[in-house]
This record gives structure tokens, sequence and C-alpha cells, in this order.
């Protein structure tokens, strides 16, 4: 038997909820991102899981997309962590606040 | 023939670049031989123009030249046309004659100068934009010219700008045509919107029919014609134009400029013929012009003035003419006038020339003896402007004064103010004669060596057009054939001329008249002139008044000049600093302080950001379900 709709949405509001969260409270870039990652794959479950439920292809498409530009933002964030700590010594994020107005 | 007319323009138009662009690497000198060897061959493809026109019968007399194509927008087709007619031919003759004669004494005249390369450039200027206005065959080439004409009037008037004086005098030369600019604008938007074209010949032949609306292009081009012609109430420009040199006001005087009106409307004359109460405003503001002018011209004490004020109120004359219906006669008094009062303008030139830039009558006196050429010609413009018998004013104000009286259109109320101003016009031209040439010598250099003596470049003109004041009459009177080779312009769209004989009563009528003036003035000024003043002192109230232009230029000042200045003053000071400085200031200080406000929520800080954006992507998805519920 298939599992209904709903558990799918749900399932992925909870992994977006859990990276909204990890964003907000860690201090740590690289968790930081992979909790971004978590909201993105939450975006592509509830892709696929109304591709299906339509029978349509469009919705797996995006999720193509999104796991390309998921991949390319990583490897920029990562080069600027990279560059931050050679010139801070640090990536505790709230430390970096040099773009203070 | 009539190609080889665009020569016409095509010299001056080279003279002018030579001298605007090239002169400065060749001697200062040579820039007046080029403009006058520009204007002289001008002339010469005028003459030929003339000649090979006139041996044309009456009906083959009109060629139309089209250069090139201007602009074309839907039925607006503009064209670079000449018409050449016996109108335009004569206009191109007179233009250029007396132009070139003007040119060759400019050269010694303003000799030494230090603008003199940009004089010549400047002369050329209005000469070519002068030929443009008569040669045009449409609305918008004569506009072209007409402005032309009204800018370098302007550039010559201020020629000398480092004066105050004369910078003024040019800004008014300007502004006051900047007014008849208006009313030819509005005409030709007039006529183009009536018969849906701006060439002369299909609007003449459209404006058949009378209406309304001709009388509206006739009244507006009458605007132009009089800002253009100094007549009242707009003639205020042209007295004050004596602040430029000697031969600008020769030439705005005789050849160019002022008779540019007085050509509008003979050339518009199909339409005004349609229009009789255009007609008799035309007249009416003629005849009143004259006799203003000449009433000023008694009293003033400089002798460049009292030629401006002849030259409006021989203006007034032509205009009378053409108002009466008699356009052959007032382009006759055009002619006639063009060499008379080039002559007075050069020989006033010479004495002034030879008193080292004095113009005030009263401390000249006595120059007879040192200056006998300038004399003699001086006092022949001085009788063919006074309409002494057999000199060229007196046929050529006859045949206005006639029509007056006995044309078509007869207004004898006007004819009998014509014949006043013509006393009035030998009384104030002798007046000038006994004060500057007679009597005792008031200046100090009229008898020192640095008296100034013209040589001969200054005099051959004069006795040239000294010729042609005498003689340029019997052109009409022996067989009458100036009208005669007019005549195919004004009866082309119907019968619009009608000539007049001469009145043996009124020709002696005139006549007498201006001998009684001569002789009055010789009264009054040829002896030592305790007449005069004893008369000064007694109507010292009329003396003021004339002295003042009737208070004219006063009320302009009070009701046009001061406001306007007012409302500048008050829009450049306080408008502009509280507006429009406040709109601007106001911007800069809003989008200083907005900016420091906003920098309070730039943190820096990473983890606020993602905060603010949830919070915002939480409002947004609420305020949408709100809306429209949750997936409907």
């Amino acid at each position: 038997m298939i599992a209904p709709l709903s558990y799918y949405l749900i399932l992925s509001a909870v992994l977006f909820s859990i990276g909204v969260v990890g964003v907000l409270v860690r201090r740590n870039p690289l968790v930081m991102f992979m909790s971004i990652e978590l909201m993105l794959n939450a975006a592509n479950l509830t892709f696929v899981a109304f591709s299906r439920y339509f029978n349509t292809i469009q919705g797996q498409i995006v999720v193509f997309f999104i796991l390309t530009i998921a991949a390319a933002e990583v490897v920029v964030g990562l080069a600027i962590i990279v560059s931050i700590f050679r010139s801070k010594a640090t990536i505790d994020v709230d430390q970096v606040a040099s773009l203070k107005g | 023939m009539g190609d080889s007319v665009g020569l016409a323009l095509l010299f001056p138009f080279l003279g002018f670049l030579f001298n605007a662009l090239l002169s400065r690497a060749f001697p200062r000198g040579l820039s007046g031989i080029v403009a006058s060897l520009a204007v002289g061959l001008s002339f010469v493809v005028a003459l030929t123009t003339f000649l090979a026109l006139s041996a044309l019968p009456g009906s083959q007399q009109f060629h139309a030249v089209t250069l090139w194509t201007w602009l074309v927008a839907g039925d607006l087709n503009v064209r670079i046309g000449l018409l050449v007619d016996p109108l335009s031919s004569l206009m191109l003759l007179v233009v250029t004659g007396v132009g070139f004669l003007i040119h060759v004494y400019a050269i010694a005249s303003m000799h030494g100068d230090p603008g003199e390369r940009r004089f010549f450039a400047y002369l050329n200027l209005f000469v070519l934009a002068m030929l443009v206005l008569v040669l045009a065959d449409n609305f918008v080439l004569l506009m072209a010219g007409w402005n032309g004409v009204g800018l370098s009037s302007y550039l010559l008037i201020a020629f000398w700008f480092e004066r105050d004086e004369a910078a003024r005098a040019g800004v008014k030369a300007f502004v006051v045509n900047a007014i008849g600019d208006v009313g030819l604008l509005l005409a030709a938007f007039l006529i183009f919107v009536s018969y849906r074209t701006l060439d002369y010949d299909q609007v003449f032949k459209a404006a058949g029919a009378g209406g309304a609306v001709l009388t509206a292009i006739s009244l507006l081009l009458l605007l132009a014609a009089v800002a253009k012609s100094a007549q009242l109430p707009l003639y205020v420009w042209l007295p004050d134009a004596m602040a430029g040199p000697t031969p600008v006001s020769a030439l705005i005087h005789a050849a160019t400029m002022v008779t540019a009106g007085v050509y509008l409307i003979a050339r518009t004359h199909p339409i005004y013929t349609q229009s009789p109460e255009a007609l008799g405003i035309v007249a009416t503001i003629g005849a009143l012009t004259a006799l203003f002018a000449a009433t000023v011209g008694l009293v003033k004490p400089n002798i460049k003035r009292v030629l401006a004020y002849s030259t409006v109120s021989q203006l007034g004359y032509m205009f009378l003419g053409v108002g009466v219906g008699a356009f052959g006669a007032g382009l006759f008094h055009l002619t006639t006038h063009a060499f008379f009062k080039a002559l007075l303008f050069l020989a006033a030139g010479g004495a002034i020339h030879a008193l080292g830039g004095e113009e005030d009558m009263r401390k000249m006196g006595g120059l007879r003896a040192r200056l006998p050429l300038v004399y003699w010609t001086f006092v022949v413009g001085a009788l063919a402007l006074a309409g002494f018998p057999l000199f060229s004013g007196f046929w050529s104000k006859d045949e206005i004064i006639t029509a007056t009286f006995a044309g078509p259109r007869a207004n004898p109320t006007l004819g009998v103010v014509a014949l006043v101003t013509a006393l009035l016009t030998a009384f104030y031209i002798f007046r000038a004669v006994f004060l500057t040439f007679h009597g005792k010598p008031h200046h100090h250099l009229s008898l020192s060596e640095h008296f100034h003596a013209p040589g001969p470049v200054m005099t051959v003109p004069l006795v040239i057009l000294a010729g042609f004041a005498v003689v340029a009459g019997y052109v009409q009177v022996l067989g009458g054939s100036f009208g005669h080779f007019l005549q195919p312009v004004f009866n082309r769209y119907g019968p619009h001329e009608v000539a007049v004989a001469l009145n043996p009563g009124l020709l002696a009528a005139s006549a007498t008249l201006s001998v009684v003036g001569i002789v009055l003035a010789y009264v009054v000024y040829g002896g030592d002139q305790a007449l005069a003043r004893r008369l000064g002192y007694q109507f010292a109230w009329l003396h003021q008044l004339l002295l003042n232009d009737y208070y004219i230029e006063d009320l302009y000042r009070l009701v046009i000049v001061r406001p306007v200045l007012a409302v500048a003053g008050f829009v450049g000071e306080t408008f502009d600093r509280v507006v429009v400085d406040g709109a601007v200031g106001g911007v800069v200080a809003m989008v200083r302080y907005s900016g420091a406000a906003l920098t309070i929520v730039q943190t820096g800080n990473l983890r606020g950001y993602g905060l603010g954006i949830l919070t915002g992507a939480v409002v947004i998805l609420a305020y949408l379900s709100y809306l429209g519920g949750w997936g409907g």
C-alpha cells in the first residue's frame, strides 16, 4: 500500500523546521550549511511527493535543478568559510559581523 | 533663367563662412573686401535676373526654383524653394545694391575696429537672411529668413556689446521682434490649418473667399510686419538700434530688416485684399506712425535718432500706401527710401566719423566748410526725404498721398495726416541740416587737425547713392515703368492693383508743404537759434512730451518691463531659492536621514538576518492564508 500524500508533506515540514531551527541556533557555519541542505531536501521531498500524486514529471525535474544548485551553493559557501577562517582564525558566525552598518 | 538666382544666396553665405571661420589666417583688411565682393557678386546676379525678367512678358515672369526638399510630414511639404518674380527681383536688387554700397562704406568706417572680421561676418549673414526672406516661395522659408534677420540684427546692434547701451539695445530689438515672430508663427499655423499648405502660390489661390479666418491671418501677419517695420506700437526698438555702428543703422533702415514688413504685406496682398478691415488697420497704423514719428523727430538732439524716427515715419508712409491698396506705390517709396535713407545715414556717419564719434547735433555745427561733399550729399538726401519737387522722394511720396485721396480704398482723413507729416518731415530733416552743417562750429575737433575727413572709400558710395536719390523717381514718372513692372505680381490672383494717375493739385500741395517746411526750418534753426530756444522755452511741456516719445517708453516700462522684471526677480531669487532649492535639498536630506535610520537594521549578524527572513516568510504566508484560505 502507498502512504498518503499528507505523510510526505508532514515529514517534509518537520525536516524543514529542523533545518530552520538549525540555521537559527547553531553558530558553526558547517552545521548551518547542513541545516540549509535539510531545508532544500525537505522542499525536494515535497516536489517529488506532489509529482507522484499528480502523476506528472515536472516536480522531479525541478528536484534535479535544486540538487545542482545546492551543490554549487555548497562549493561557494565552503570557499567563503575557508577564506574567512584564513583571515580571522575563527568561523563563529557571531564573531563575523564586519558588514555591520 | 531663374536657376542662377540661388547664386545670389550662395555668395553672401560663402562670404559669411570665410569671415566667420577662415579670415583669421588672413590680414584683417581682407574681410571687408571679401564681404563686399560677396554682396557685389550677389548684386550682379540680381541685376542679370532683373534684366532677364523684365525682357519677358508679364505672364511668364514667375519662376519657382526648388533647390531641395526640406522636410515632409503628412500634408506638410516644405521645400527650399525660391520664387523669382518682379517683386522678389526688385527686393533682391535693392537689398544687394544698397547693401553693396554700405559694405564698401563699412570697409573704411570700421577700419581698425578690433571686431572687424566679426562685423563683416554678421553683415554677410544679415544680407543672406534678408535674401532668403525675399526669395522664399513658402511661409516656412520666409520664417527662416525672417528670424535670421532678427538674429543678425541683434548681433549687429549689440556689436559693441561691451557698451551697456548697445547690449541693451540689441536685447530690446530681439525681444520686440520676437513679439512679431509669434504673430508670423501663429499666422503660418492658421494658414496651414485652413489650407493644408504653406506654399505662397497654393495659399493665394485658395484665399479667394473672404471670411473671419482671412482677417485673423491678416492681423497676425500685420503683427509680424509691425514689429519688423517698427510701426506703432512696436516701434521702440528702432531708435535704440542706433547703438550699433553707422553702417548697421544704414543697412537696417534702408535696405534690409525694416522693409521686410512692407514686403510681407505686399507679398501676401491676395490675403489682405480679401479683408478690407485688416487693410484699413494697416493704413491707419501707417498714417499714425508717420505723424507720431515725425513729431518726435522734431526735437531729438541726436542726429542718428532723428534719422531713426524719420525711418519709422517713412515706413508709416509705406504702410499707408499698401494699406490703401497701392502696393506698387508702397514699394516704390520703399525703393527710393532705400537710396536716400542709406545716403543720409552714411553722410551723417561721415560727419560723426569726422568728429570722432560725436552724435549730438547741438555740439556739431558749421561742418559745411570742412566736409563739403558730405554736406552736399546729405542735403540731396534731405531734399529727397523732404519730398522737395523733382527729387525721388517727391514722386514716391506723392503716389502714396494720391492713392490715399483718390485710390479705390481712399481715406481722405489719413491723406490729410500724410500731408501734415510731409510738412513736418521737411522741417525736421532740415533742422538736422542746419544744426549739423550750418552755423558756428561747436565741436573742439571741428577746427583741429584730428578732424577725420572721410576718404574715397566712404565718399564714392555717398555720391552713387546721391545720384540714385535724385533720379530714382524718374523710373516711375517717365512712362510709369516701375508700377508697370510690378503690375503682374499684384494682378496675378485677381485685379488687386489699381493705377492712380498723379494729381496735379496734390503734387502742388505737397511740393508747397515741403518748401514751407524747409523755409520754416531755416527761420528757426538757420540763424543764431534764438527763436528755437524761445519756442522750446514757451512750449516746454510740448518739448518734453515729444522728447520723451509721448512717454510711450515710460508707459511700457511701467506696464510691461517692470512687472516682467519683478516676476523674473521673484522667480529667480525667492522661488528658486525656496521652492526649487528646497525640493532638491529636501530629497538629499531625506535620503541621508532615512539611510542613517536604516543602518540600525544592518547588524552584520547572520543569524539575525535568518530570523528576519523567517519572520517575513511566516507573516507573508499567514497573510496569504488569511486572504485565500489554505489550498482553496
